[in-house]
Parts: structure tokens; sequence; C-alpha cells
């Protein structure tokens, strides 16, 4: 699943907000929304909240949903029953709850008897999720809209609608992001500034941010990696053409034939090739190690799941590498050997040793 | 009939006619110097003479066997079991002692190594190298150098020794050292001595001389 995928699969394609906060479910830009076609839609209650069990407590985003609209906008199909929570994997590995184990829920307002101590509340975990971003997975929690209305005295009011943009609005010239952008723009033209219009991706720019800096720098060690890889060939062809053609026109001079020293030279080449596949899987230990071991290699938690990189290097890849190395060297001996093939030896020796 | 025969043979580099119809008759053990100016074609000669090249018209016969005749396998084993080369530049690879260097043409060949070995250490011990042998050719003198190298073209005892200019180099002192240990040995091991050479001192040292000019042999014997 990408990035992108997976904060949609939290959010839909746009997040609307009311400048006022809370709003009325049947409040009437709702049909102003029906209007411009927007049909896939959810209202959401969303507040913040501590869950705690006898040893830990974690602060959660808590998002009050109906599960089939929210469903359809988001793809989310993660069971939700009537007094249950859904939790994401993070969370639920750090509470140490499995699904139908009992936990409770502390939410910010709403005590009736006691203003100002938040009020407790006891769910079961109906399901775990995984969207695949370590903060949803660790602070998104969800309940039924109805039962989180109840909680916080806020019968028939929601915070937030999410929606998808019609169909009408895609089309094959514009990438699904900037239809979204266009869409979100004409919505806030439409709706006024009493309304915050956000694309699912505008909370996490931050990440993206990370990611767009992660592309770049991969992408400069890629190409150091090209430049490097441009210096080796140079080297070797310049280590063929100049150093040891001139050995091997001397020993051709002493009685080497040709087929022998293609012998030889392909051996040669075959124990290059070997040994630098060797070094290299050397290389790639060591430096897996030091990206497990040393604080420099060290990520910020924050934003990615893993707080260490490791590298994930198949037998494939390996192999793809290694052969397609010994396909180059292959080819660069055989330029190498062509070049002292059409030479006869006396022209060899007087060019090399002139 | 004579052991090699050089029967019309011409060679062109290019647009330079580097031999020019050149006969020539090499006996078995005889020793000859060829004389010339530089540029008249005869290291040229020498190395055909060698089958390191081919020539572009006649033929080079070698105990009535025509070289042009061969194939690159046997052309490269004539070269080793056949001919000694002694080079005005040594050609020692660096990256080897001296006594590997010595021992190349036998583990080219696959020769008898333990055979061969000894046979460099009695000829190292003869020119003064025994020292040298376990060393790098670039720790040596240029007098060693030439020794080392001399030893290498007769390591498998060549019916053919073939020196250019072996003592373009050196001093006059060590020149006429090298052609006296060239000679005796020649003579030691029966082979056929060609010297190519510019240096009139070399060649007061033979009795059979062929001089080249504009890439034509004359024969001047004694």
């Amino acid at each position: 699943m990408t990035l992108k995928k997976s904060l949609r699969l939290a959010s839909g394609d746009i997040t609307l907000f009311s400048e006022d906060g809370y709003f009325s479910e049947q409040a009437d830009f709702l049909n102003d929304l029906e209007e411009l076609q927007i049909n896939q839609r959810t209202l959401v209650l969303q507040t913040e909240g501590f869950v705690i069990t006898e040893n830990v407590s974690r602060g959660v985003l808590i998002q009050g949903v109906s599960p089939d609209s929210y469903a359809g906008v988001t793809g989310f199909k993660e069971e939700l029953l009537p007094g249950g929570i859904s939790i994401g994997v993070e969370l639920a590995e750090t509470l140490g709850v499995k699904k139908g184990d009992p936990i409770r829920v502390a939410l910010a307002n709403g005590n009736r008897g006691f203003k100002g101590l938040p009020r407790l509340e006891t769910y079961t975990v109906s399901s775990i999720f995984e969207l695949g971003l370590y903060e949803k997975d660790l602070r998104g929690v969800y309940i039924l809209k109805s039962e989180l209305q109840q909680s916080l005295n806020l019968e028939g009011k929601v915070n937030q609608v999410l929606m998808n943009i019609p169909a009408s609005e895609r089309n094959d010239q514009t990438s699904y992001s900037e239809e979204i952008e266009n869409f979100a723009s004409r919505l806030r033209s439409y709706l006024g500034p009493a309304f915050s219009i956000r694309p699912y991706w505008s909370d996490f720019s931050y990440l993206f941010e990370a990611v767009k800096t992660e592309k770049f720098w991969i992408g400069m060690i890629l190409q150091i990696v090209v430049v490097i890889s441009i210096f080796n060939v140079l080297a070797f062809i310049i280590f063929v053409n100049e150093k040891r053609s001139r050995e091997i026109f001397l020993l051709k001079a002493l009685g080497l034939g040709q087929e022998r020293l293609k012998q030889v030279w392909y051996m040669f080449i075959f124990l290059f090739w070997f040994l630098s596949c060797l070094i290299s899987v050397v290389m790639v230990w060591c430096f897996n190690f030091m990206l497990g071991h040393l604080s420099f290699f060290e990520l910020p938690g924050d934003v990615y799941h893993l707080g260490r990189l490791e590298m994930i290097i198949g037998r494939e890849d390996y192999l793809l590498v290694f052969l397609s190395a010994l396909v180059w060297l292959l080819f660069l001996s055989w330029l190498g050997l062509r070049r002292v093939r059409q030479q006869s030896v006396l022209y060899g020796l007087r060019r090399e040793f002139s | 009939m004579s052991f090699i025969h050089v029967d019309n043979v011409s060679k062109n580099f290019g647009q330079v006619q580097a031999l020019r119809n050149v006969e020539m008759q090499l006996e078995l053990g005889g020793q000859y110097a060829i004389q010339g100016a530089s540029g008249s074609g005869k290291s040229t000669l020498l190395y055909l003479l060698g089958g390191l090249d081919r020539p572009d018209k006649g033929s080079i016969l070698v105990e009535g066997k025509n070289l042009d005749t061969f194939n690159d396998a046997e052309l490269a084993r004539f070269r080793n079991l056949w001919v000694g080369f002694v080079f005005q530049f040594h050609f020692l690879l660096p990256s080897m002692n001296c006594l590997n260097n010595a021992l190349l043409p036998a583990k080219i060949g696959g020769a008898d190594l333990s055979e061969v070995e000894e046979r460099v250490r009695l000829l190292a011990q003869k020119l003064g190298v025994e020292h040298c042998l376990k060393k790098s050719p670039f720790e040596l003198s240029g007098g060693e150098q030439q020794r080392v190298n001399i030893i290498r073209a007769l390591s498998l005892r060549p019916k053919l020794l073939l020196c250019d200019e072996p003592t373009g180099h050196l001093d006059s002192e060590n020149s006429e050292k090298v052609v006296k240990l060239l000679k005796g040995l020649a003579s030691e091991f029966g082979s056929t001595l060609v010297v190519v050479t510019h240096d009139q001192m070399v060649v007061s040292h033979f009795a059979q001389r062929y001089v080249m000019k504009d890439g034509q042999a004359s024969y001047f014997p004694l």
C-alpha cells in the first residue's frame, strides 16, 4: 500500500471543518454539497481523549463515525459494533490488548455531574486495524458516531465532513492530486470563509516533506553510485588497455597462444568478478550492521514507523546485479581481447614498449 | 639445407616498405650480426625470424618448414620452444620477481619447472646475478636486468637466440661483456645467434654479418 493510499484510507479526498466548530447534521450547507454532486460523503465527530488500561494511557484522536458511509468514502471497512472501539495495531501493541478486550476512554468534556472532570467510558475492542501509517496506527481510534455524540452531549452535531470528489471531476489529463486540489479550491469559493477545506494530505505535509527529502537523497546517492561505477569502468578499461596489454604482448612473444590467452584472461576476469561480488556482499553486511547500530543512522521516530533503516536486498537482487556486472565485465574484456587479437605481436610490442 | 632460409621476404607497414625481397641463410649454431641504421628494417627482419609477425610476401623456412603455414597455436609453440628473445628494453614484468620472470617461458609452455629452475639458477650463477633472482626487476641495475633477460631467453635451450639491440642502453664495458656472454652461451647451447645492432663494436665480434639498408639485406662475411 502506498503512502497516499494509506492517508486516503484515513480521511477520503477532502475534509471540511466549520470555523464555528460543531455544526448540525442537518446544516444547510450540506444541501449545497448535494448540489455539487458530492455523493460520497460522511459526517464525523472528532475529539481528543485518552485510552487507559491498568498500566498505560495514551493520548488518541477519537473519531465518531457511521461505519457504512465512512467505509463508502474512505474504504475503511473494519468492524465497529455498538459499544465497540476500533484501534490501530500500534496502539493495541502499546496497550497490550487484543480483540474482545475492554478498554477505558477518557473524553475531554461531557461529564454531566462534575464539570471539568473527564468522562470515562468503557468500550470493547471490536477490531484492530493497520493503515500502515505509524501515527494513525498509534493515535487513531474509531467508535460509533451516535455513541460519541451521546458521551459528549453533542447529539445531532458533528465537526467534520469527509468527502470524495465527484466522478464528473475526474479526467485523464490531470493527476488525481491536482483534481482534488482544483475541486477543493472551487469548494472554498462556493462555501466561503466559514469553512476550512483541506485535501487529505494537508495534515501530513511534513510526512511528504520527509519523503521528498528522502527521495532527493536516495537520488543523490544513486547518482554517486553511477558516477563511481563509471569511474570503475574507465579504470578497468585503462587497466586492460594500458597496463595488461603490455604484459599480454610480452607473454605472446614468449609463446602464449591466443586460445590459451583467452582461457587465462577469462579466468582472471571470473576471479576478479567473484572477488568483487564477495566484497560487495561483505560491504552490504557491514553497512547494514552500521545502519542498525550507529546513532548517526537513526531516523526520527515521529515520522517513520521504524527507528532504524535496514537494507532489504533479496537473492534475486544480488543475482541481477552480479549477473549484470559479469555481462559488463565480459563485454569489456572481449573488447580488450579483440584489440590484442587485431594487432600483431610485433606491432603490440613496439607500441607498448617504445 | 640451411637451418633458416629467408626467401624473398617483403614486409610493409602501411605505406612504409620495411623489408624488400630479403634473402638470408642461417646455419644451426651460427652466429650472425645484422647491422643497419635506424629504420633500415633490421628489427623487423629479426621479429619475422622469431615468428612474431608474418611476411607480406616470400617465406621463412625453419628446418624446411614454412612459418607462414603455421596456425596461431603452432606459431606460439614455435616461439616458446625454438626461439629465445633478448630485447633492448628488458621487458621484465614488474609484478613478479626475477626468478619467476625467467621461468615465464617454461610456465607458458608447460615445461618441467624444476628442471628449468635448475638451469636458470646455473645460468644466474654463471652470469653473476644469482643474488638477483628473488628481487623485483626495478631493484636491479640495467646490466643486471639485461642478464636476467638473457637467462629468460635461454631458459628453454632455444635453437634460435634472437637479440634486438641487446647492448642498446649499456655502457661500452658492459656491452662487450654482454656480447661475449651471448656468444659463449649460444655456443654452449648450440643455438643459432642473431644479433641486431647499429653498434660497430658489437658487430666487430661477429664473423658473419648482414647489413640492412632501405629494407634490403646484404651478406658480408669476414
